[in-house]
């Protein structure tokens, strides 16, 4: 069958839906009056929910910060700060999110779009790869300079190369917790379950969008 | 606000083959076809005090209806909300076409249910003869692209019709 043939099979068929199709005009008056449907706000209200929570939690870490200055060690207070500051950011990266997601409008060309909307589910990992940034602060809130001084080999043959590993650890997973590397076994391995199936679609749409653009 | 929900039934009426045949390739299930249709006419009827005369009537209704079908092919939860319960927005009177037409019209529809999602866009785009310049347009992508992926397109046609 030549080309030609299977687009006049195509116009055969349109003509035959001309003839047979109609569509009820009652329910489409019926979706002109509704007002409140759109795919997208649960995500959205989650999101707001997130940066609700977010502010409440992040203002009694800094009031505890605050209020903790006199009395703890320094090494606490810098712990603290870290946990706030990426707090602050995760939170500023969810707000972003809701902006995009106010943004996304169908009419905008396909790949514009779906490139949008699949690049939002996959930057949830972008969120988490954050919060691996404050993964040395749960080395370092104990440290007292009564620990450096009374005990200095347990200081820097124990707790010092804890410290560095779990700095490492979070500056790499910081680096490389991405979407990207979706193929990777430990990726796979630490996003393991249906709750994260979703975002690993995402992902794989996007290199697909990628594919598809190439020639 | 009257006069332009009769213009949008109109349009809707005039464009009704298209809605049909996008929803009838990215839903092969009935319930999904209506609630895909349901969907397409809503996001349309939002869209329409929006609507850009910079850019042809089908581009734009083709853009929207085909990101909407996307976004509803690849949601892992389908269900939206029908409106009227126990009434169908697509009415369909069973009208055969000759029984070799048909068997060609089944391998068609089947060779395009088995594409991926975007490519299955340009092919519905192919066969309604959309200039490469809209296809462009509708898809996001060059107009040499489009060539492109068309040439490709109808060496996979061929060879699947020529299987036959």
């Amino acid at each position: 069958m030549e080309n030609i043939e299977i687009i006049n099979l195509w116009k055969q068929y349109d003509e035959k839906l001309e003839k047979s199709l109609s569509l009820n005009q009652k329910i489409i008056t019926e979706l002109q009056q509704q007002k409140a449907k759109n795919a997208l706000k649960p995500a959205r209200n989650y999101k707001i929910l997130a940066v609700v929570v977010g502010i409440v939690y992040a203002v009694v870490v800094a009031y505890f910060l605050y209020h903790l200055n006199p009395i703890a060690s320094i090494f606490l207070k810098i712990s603290i700060a870290i946990h706030l500051l990426v707090t602050v950011i995760a939170i500023a990266m969810y707000v972003r999110q809701i902006i995009l997601i106010s943004e996304i409008d169908n009419s905008q060309n396909i790949i514009q779009m779906q490139q949008k909307l699949a690049c939002l589910r996959a930057s949830t990992v972008n969120v988490i790869g954050i919060c691996f940034l404050q993964l040395p602060i749960f080395s370092t809130w104990n440290i007292t300079f009564k620990m450096i001084n009374e005990t200095p080999l347990n200081f820097w043959f124990i707790q010092m190369p804890i410290v560095a590993l779990f700095t490492f650890a979070g500056i790499w997973l910081f680096k490389n917790v991405d979407i990207k590397n979706m193929d990777k076994r430990w990726f796979k391995i630490m996003f393991y379950g249906v709750e994260w199936s979703s975002i690993l679609k995402s992902g794989k749409f996007l290199k697909e969008i990628e594919n598809f653009e190439k020639m | 606000m009257q006069q332009a929900q009769q213009e949008f039934l109109k349009i809707i009426e005039t464009n009704k083959r298209l809605i049909f045949k996008i929803c009838n390739s990215y839903c092969q299930n009935a319930d999904d076809r209506e609630d895909l249709a349901q969907e397409i006419i809503f996001q349309l009827w939002k869209s329409w005090g929006n609507f850009n005369n910079d850019y042809k009537l089908s581009t734009w209704m083709y853009r929207i209806a085909l990101n909407v079908a996307i976004s509803f092919y690849r949601k892992e939860q389908k269900t939206t909300n029908t409106v009227l319960m126990g009434e169908h927005l697509i009415e369909i009177v069973d009208e055969n076409l000759e029984e070799g037409l048909e068997a060609n019209l089944n391998a068609l529809q089947k060779f395009i249910n088995e594409l991926k999602p975007l490519d299955k866009a340009l092919m519905l785009l192919y066969l309604e003869e959309k200039s490469h310049k809209e296809m462009a347009e509708i898809i996001g992508i060059t107009s040499t692209n489009v060539a492109t992926k068309i040439g490709r397109i109808k060496e996979q046609l061929k060879q699947k019709f020529s299987s036959q």
